[in-house]
Order: structure tokens, then sequence, then C-alpha cells
């Protein structure tokens, strides 16, 4: 098959969004908490 | 597997695979936007709790902009997946009617028109449901189980077993309901016939019309009734069990029925997979038998970078394969004696000096010009032909 520029460009824009995603779940995880407990530990209970 | 599909299919599957890239980017695209949407009753559940538990509403603030930053990056990582998918099928499809075009037999002018209107198509998708779609919409499901089994294992696992059967039965009721429909096809063109000549059969065909009718009714309620079991029936048997066995929170039966709710679209997902599959797959054999031989025509000719290839295995007659100025070309030949056929042999041999010639022919004069010759699919040089 052809090389498809797009394909390229949708492989860019899935990096970028990778990084929100560890921006995320770094909140998740360490950025925020209540009660010395973090988020991830309210879901799981 | 039938044995004519099995070539091209192959074949779609190799050239899907040539962009691993692009569909492991799908895919984990995918698993991500959907792993994002399966926290969202995680949250709503911990949200329920908290606020049952008298939390602040500074702090219950915090809980629905987690589900809308989850949610953005689930939209994000969909469209992505979606695009990328969009993208890879037309490559495929693209390629597929370029070598059917090029290579491929075209000795029924219906066949030729159904592949490439929507036969190819139909290939592309099921190379890509195969290598990506099913393997996602499996994927989605255990996450969906994976995160109902967090609150509940029990009711994760008869959600599973219940699904498991539902697909089962929907792959092997679509099977027979494939060759229900051909049976039925077969009768009424046999009721005619027996009607125009009046033979005396056709009260019997007519009774087994009938006998077909109510079988494919059978099948089609089977299907609505594994919906009915999965959807309708498996949420309150969890309501049961709450009441009567596990107990637990408001929260957790909360988040456990938004599971079960968010389980229907993969599971329609599925079997409307398993089920296009099989029509995709009775459709290709239509060019199937045309579709491999061009393919390995194909596949000669980038064997061989340079060079005269005398084809050997006897094809269909006909029109030429080729009448394009492509790189690569596939001919027949003259007939043999023919006036100005030697020049044509000699002016072949020098042109596939700048890219591989493919040449039918069952005239021996070829044996002086050719490089190569393909004798059952292998190829080997021209001094290895028997005089």
């Amino acid at each position: 098959m052809r090389a498809d520029p797009w394909l390229s460009r949708l492989l860019a824009l899935w990096l970028g969004s990778f990084g929100g995603l560890l921006a995320f779940l770094y909140m998740l995880f360490l950025g925020w908490s209540f009660d010395g407990r973090s988020m991830y530990q309210l879901l799981i209970r | 597997m039938s044995v004519p599909i099995r070539g091209p299919l192959a074949a779609a599957l190799r050239l899907a695979a040539r962009e691993p890239v692009a569909l492991a980017a799908a895919f984990l695209a995918a698993l991500i936007a959907e792993a994002m949407l399966t926290m969202q009753p995680l949250f709503l559940r911990a949200f329920i709790d908290q606020a049952q538990g008298g939390a602040a509403p500074k702090l219950l603030l915090y809980f629905p902009l987690f589900m809308l930053a989850a949610a953005g990056l689930a939209y994000l990582f969909d469209l992505i997946a979606v695009a990328i998918r969009f993208r890879l099928q037309r490559g495929l499809t693209r390629r597929l009617r370029e070598l059917y075009v090029e290579f491929s037999d075209k000795p029924k002018p219906e066949t030729t028109r159904f592949a490439l209107r929507s036969g190819l198509t139909g290939l592309a998708q099921l190379a890509l449901a195969l290598s990506l779609d099913l393997l996602l919409v499996l994927a989605r499901l255990s996450l969906i189980l994976g995160g109902l089994g967090l609150g509940d294992p029990a009711a994760a696992w008869a959600a599973a077993l219940v699904l498991a059967l539902g697909a089962a039965l929907s792959y092997a009721t679509t099977a027979r309901l494939g060759r229900l429909s051909r049976t039925r096809e077969l009768l009424a063109e046999r009721l005619g016939a027996e009607a125009l000549a009046g033979r005396p059969g056709w009260r019997r065909t007519l009774d087994r019309g009938e006998m077909v009718a109510d079988k494919r009714f059978g099948l089609l309620s089977i299907n609505v009734l594994m919906s009915f079991l999965i959807f309708r029936v498996l949420p309150v048997a969890v309501l049961f069990w709450h009441v009567y066995g596990a107990g637990g929170t408001v929260g957790s039966l909360a988040s456990a029925f938004l599971y079960l709710s968010m389980l229907r679209a993969p599971y329609q997902e599925l079997v409307g997979l398993l089920q296009d599959n099989l029509v995709a797959f009775s459709e290709s054999s239509v060019f199937a038998v045309e579709l491999e031989r061009g393919l390995k025509r194909h596949a000669a000719t980038v064997a061989v970078p340079f060079g005269l290839i005398w084809e050997r295995d006897t094809g269909p007659a006909g029109r030429p394969l080729s009448q394009a100025l492509a790189e690569r070309e596939v001919l027949d030949d003259m007939p043999p004696g023919a006036p100005g056929k030697l020049e044509r042999l000699r002016a072949l041999a020098e042109r596939s000096r700048g890219a591989s010639i493919l040449l039918y022919s069952e005239d021996p004069a070829v044996r002086a010009f050719a490089h190569f010759v393909r004798r059952g699919g292998t190829i080997r040089t021209a001094l290895s032909e028997l005089a």
C-alpha cells in the first residue's frame, strides 16, 4: 500500500493524546488526595 | 473455511499487516478509550458513597471533573482509532482493486462488477475485522466485565458465561440461517420450474419451503431470546442477588447496573461482526478463484524484478489480461507463426530487462526469448526447461 500521509498525522495526534492520558493518570494516582487517599484508592475502595 | 477464499483472505491479511504501527495504534487507542469509559461507573459509585457519607460539596466536585476528563480522553482516542481504521480499510480496498483489475481474469461481467462494487470492500473489511475488530471487541467486553468484577465478581462471571453462550449461539444460528436462505432460493426456483412444466411434485416443494420458513423463524427467535436473557433477566438477577445474598452499597448496585447496560453495545458489535464475516465469506467466494489467480500472477512478477517469464500453467483463454503500460505486465501470446511474432517476442525480451513480464504461451518459439519459466507455481531459469 502506498504511504498514507493521514496515517502519519493520526499517529502524531495519538502521541499528543497519550501525553494528556499520562497527565490524567498522574492526577488519578498521585496529583490529588482526600484524607490521605488518592482518587484511585477511593475508586477501588 | 472454503478453499477458494483462503488464498485471497490470506493475501488481504498480509496487506493489512504491512501497517503494523497503525494497527497497533488503532488497537491501543480503542482500548484506552474503552478503559476511560469503563471508569465512569467507578467514579459514580465513589461519588454516591461519599455523598451518602456526608462529604463536603467542594470535594464532591472533583468526581464529575475526573469523569469529564476521562470522557474527553475517551472521545479523542476513539476518534483516532476510528480514523486509523478508516484509512487502513481505504488503502486495503484500493490495493485489492488494483490487483484485481490488473492481474485477475474477468470471465463474467456480473462477477467483475460485483467484485469492484462491493465484493473487494467486503474482503478488506473481513481482513481488518479478523486482525483488529474482533480483538478489540473482545478486549472491550473483558474491560467492562473486569470493571463489573471489581465491585461484584459473581455478577461478572455470570455475565461472561451468558455472553459467551449468546455469541456462540448467534454464530451457529447465522451459519444455519445462511444455509437456509440458499435452500429457500433453490426451492423457489424449483417451484417455478415445476409449475411451468406442470410436474406433480410442486405441493411437496411448497411444504418444504414452509418448513424452511418455520426453521428460520425459530433461529431468529433464539437470537432475540439470548438478548432478552442477557439484558433483561441478568440485571434483575443481580438485584435479587443483592437483596438475598451479597448485600453491598447503593453505589455498587448503581455501578453494576451501569456496567450491564454498557455490555449491550460491544455484545451487539460482536454478534454483528460474526454475522457480517459469514456474509463476506460467502460473498467473496464468488470472485475468490479469479482473485487468487491474479494474486499469484502479481506475486510471480514481483518475485522476479527483471526478465521475461514464460507461464507454462494453462489459464483460461480469452482477452489479454493486461493492456496497461504498467511496470509489470501480464500478457497473452499471439498464435504460433503469426506475422511479426518473433519480432514481438524479441521486443518483449528486450523490454523485460527493465521490468518483469509474464507471458502465457504454448508456442515453443518463446523458449528462445524467455529468461525464466513458471510451472506449477514455481519459477525456474529457462535453462531448466526441457526441449
